[in-house]
């Protein structure tokens, strides 16, 4: 998967979960079936936009959080999507630059973006892998390379998760990603909860429309369940603006308009 | 061939491609190829090579400009063409032979044997063609450019099997005589004109479907419904779409009441258009049977997912009731219509949002809302208001700004309105219907 078939993996006709990410994001790497895609669910949740900027903050606030405060040096980002504002890696470079970060994604625009960007960084790469094949993610030449498994790692599943159906067991997938991590690994998560009827809609949108978009919006129970033998850090899970938030200014009127939970945890 | 011709050919061809490359206009492609053979230089500060030829011509078949298929086997017989480019060295053969001008080949002739044979052809005079009595006195300079051609060469455009139709180039005495390299030469560039006329031949049609498409597609015309005044505005996404998703209709109903609709299909383009064309007469249809605006919604939503690879769309209804001076509105995901009150003043529709159509199982309720006469409804699609950097909130203020500064004439106040929200080329259909009650 080093040399991915960039030509033959992108359909522009067909919306990708990433690019329609990226749109919503205010990202210019979209093409028009991603922005209609986009569109539609503007039409039926009108804060899609501030909600997609939303669980991005999360994700600055988690690794300036473990970068900064937990002491984490090696970051994998699973489902990192096309390279915005504040990536990762330029999150953890401004605390350490010798920390190392590893993206993973299975989108092949996405991957071909991000290999662009870091190009010429010693300590970033990203790999074409999918989610749904821990091993290859763990076995691949990169992550051996650059992952320490003595020490401990920060692994990010950032609106991710929801994209794991219940055949494909998300939980038995987190399980075996989190098995060979080093005492005081973190894992911080973030993963779309019901919301009536927008939340069944948006699902059917992405159903229908967006390829390898099956999303399975979670209950709070659920969703902590995949944190099973970790420790969850303050707050909790909570809802994404909920999660340490840089000022009392940051927080919206109601957090629960914004249907996705987060959390940060510890492996003991 | 020596080798110095060769050379010249090959530049000629060269320079005819680049002038020729991805014009999309038959006409223009033809007008190129008469530069490029008389030698004249493609910009100002050129150099002008010397010509290939001294007089040249382009015929196109009548039945491709008329748009029918295109012709009939071999044969002797009569053959209609259009000039549609004409050119000569050092004169103005325009009023003489002008483009436009349909002629007929008479069977027999080398001019119809070339087109009908799909063979090039030769001759020395100057044919029945040329010779037929000039409604306009030919100026000096003229005739004596045309008496003095001595060499005639006809070249057919083909197309695969299909014969377009002709380029007729001619060489007067200085020039001498066209050799068997210039043959060869003139049959490429034919052949290479020919490729191009087809492709913007395709384009034209293809632009004229899409125009017939849309133009049958507005909303009434201006008085057409009693009780009401309507000003209405639409931009299809991008330079090259005629049409797109974006529809908006005035339905005039029984007892004084009129449906009005506006919605907009995802996706650009003809795609996006094919849905739309039948969402549009689905809603219009279930209109005329009396359904109201939720029912009307309620029923798009499960016609929706079988209408093809557009899969969902939004869409607003309103029927208003000229006589009791109501409407009842509904919308499904679609943008919240405005409502401009008489004495000034605007408020942004309290609609429930309603689910996009498509989702199939959604539920709509119907709002009723008073219209004093000179009230304006104001319904459009979320391309005039949301942009990349500026979100639907964002853009109903904008909107709400402009229809604030709005003229008073409905024309006027549409037109400026999108002036104010709309910078181009947008990325998105725009359409924008404003209806006035009370006239």
């Amino acid at each position: 998967m080093n040399d991915p078939d960039w030509a033959s993996g992108i359909d522009p006709n067909q919306a990708s979960v990433a690019r329609v990410y990226d749109y919503l994001l205010g990202g210019a790497h979209n093409f028009s079936a991603d922005r209609d895609i986009a569109r539609t669910l503007e039409a039926i949740e009108p804060q899609a936009r501030a909600i997609a900027a939303a669980n991005r903050a999360f994700l600055v606030r988690a690794v300036r959080y473990l970068a900064a405060e937990a002491g984490v040096r090696q970051f994998i980002d699973i489902g990192s999507g096309i390279p915005t504002q504040g990536n990762v890696h330029e999150i953890v470079h401004r605390v350490d630059p010798a920390a190392r970060v590893v993206y993973v994604d299975h989108d092949p625009v996405a991957v071909a973006h991000s290999t662009a960007l870091l190009d010429g960084e010693p300590n970033a790469a990203v790999i074409q892998a999918d989610l749904t094949r821990p091993a290859e993610i763990l076995g691949h030449p990169t992550v051996r390379k650059m992952i320490d498994f003595g020490e401990p790692v920060g692994l990010l599943l950032v609106a991710v998760l929801h994209f794991i159906t219940d055949e494909q067991d998300p939980g038995a997938i987190v399980a075996e990603l989190t098995a060979p991590l080093a005492p005081g690994s973190h894992l911080a998560v973030s993963h779309g909860t019901h919301k009536q009827q927008t939340g069944e809609a948006v699902t059917k949108v992405y159903r229908r429309a967006v390829s390898q978009g099956e999303p399975t919006l979670r209950t709070a129970g659920e969703i902590g369940a995949f944190l099973t033998g970790f420790d969850l850090l303050d707050p909790g899970l909570v809802h994404g603006p909920l999660w340490r938030p840089g000022s009392p200014d940051d927080l919206p009127d109601d957090p629960s308009r914004f249907w996705f939970l987060v959390g940060v945890a510890r492996k003991p | 061939m020596n080798a110095e011709s060769e050379v010249a050919g090959l530049r000629l061809l060269t320079a005819a491609g680049a002038r020729m490359a991805g014009v999309l206009d038959m006409e223009r492609v033809a007008r190129h190829l008469v530069a490029a053979a008389l030698g004249e230089a493609a910009e100002a500060g050129e150099a002008a090579g010397g010509g290939f030829a001294d007089t040249v011509g382009v015929y196109v078949v009548e039945q491709l400009i008329v748009g029918d298929e295109l012709p009939r086997p071999p044969g002797v017989r009569a053959v209609e063409a259009r000039r549609i480019a004409v050119g000569a060295a050092g004169t103005d053969l325009e009023p003489l032979f002008p483009s436009g001008e349909t002629v007929v080949f008479a069977a027999g002739t080398a001019y119809a044997a070339c087109v009908t044979g799909g063979t090039p052809q030769r001759f020395a005079e100057l044919d029945r063609h040329f010779a037929l009595e000039p409604r306009v006195p030919p100026p000096r300079q003229a005739r004596e450019r045309l008496a003095d051609l001595s060499d005639f060469l006809l070249v057919p455009l083909r197309d695969g099997e299909a014969v377009l139709g002709l380029v007729a180039f001619a060489r007067g005495s200085a020039s001498g005589p066209f050799s068997d390299a210039d043959a060869a030469v003139a049959a490429d560039l034919a052949a290479l004109t020919a490729g191009c006329l087809e492709g913007a031949r395709r384009y034209q049609r293809e632009h004229a479907a899409a125009r017939a498409l849309q133009s049958g597609l507005l909303p009434l015309p201006p008085g057409a419904v009693p009780g009401v005044r309507v000003a209405h505005r639409s931009v299809p996404a991008g330079r090259a779409n005629l049409v797109g998703g974006d529809w908006c209709d005035i339905i005039p109903l029984p007892a004084g009441r009129v449906a009005l609709v506006i919605g907009d299909a995802m996706g650009h383009g003809s795609a996006a258009a094919a849905a739309m064309v039948q969402l549009r007469a689905a809603a219009r249809t279930l209109a005329m049977l009396g359904k109201d605006p939720a029912q009307i919604l309620t029923w798009l939503d499960r016609i929706t997912p079988g209408i093809g690879p557009v899969q969902f769309a939004t869409c607003a209804c309103a029927v208003l009731d000229t006589a009791a001076r109501t409407a009842e509105i509904c919308r499904a995901g679609h943008p919240p219509p405005v409502l401009l009150r008489p004495g000034g003043g605007c408020d942004v529709l309290d609609l429930p949002p309603g689910l996009p159509l498509g989702l199939d199982g959604a539920e709509y309720e119907n709002t009723r809302v008073p219209m004093p006469d000179g009230s304006t409804l104001v319904l459009y699609t979320d391309g005039l208001i949301e942009t990349r950097d500026r979100d639907l909130e964002a853009g109903i203020a904008a909107l709400r700004g402009a229809l604030a500064g709005a003229a008073a004439g409905l024309e006027d106040a549409c037109a400026g309105v999108v002036e104010k929200l709309i910078v181009p080329p947008n990325h998105d259909d725009v359409t924008v219907m404003l209806v006035r009650t009370g006239t």
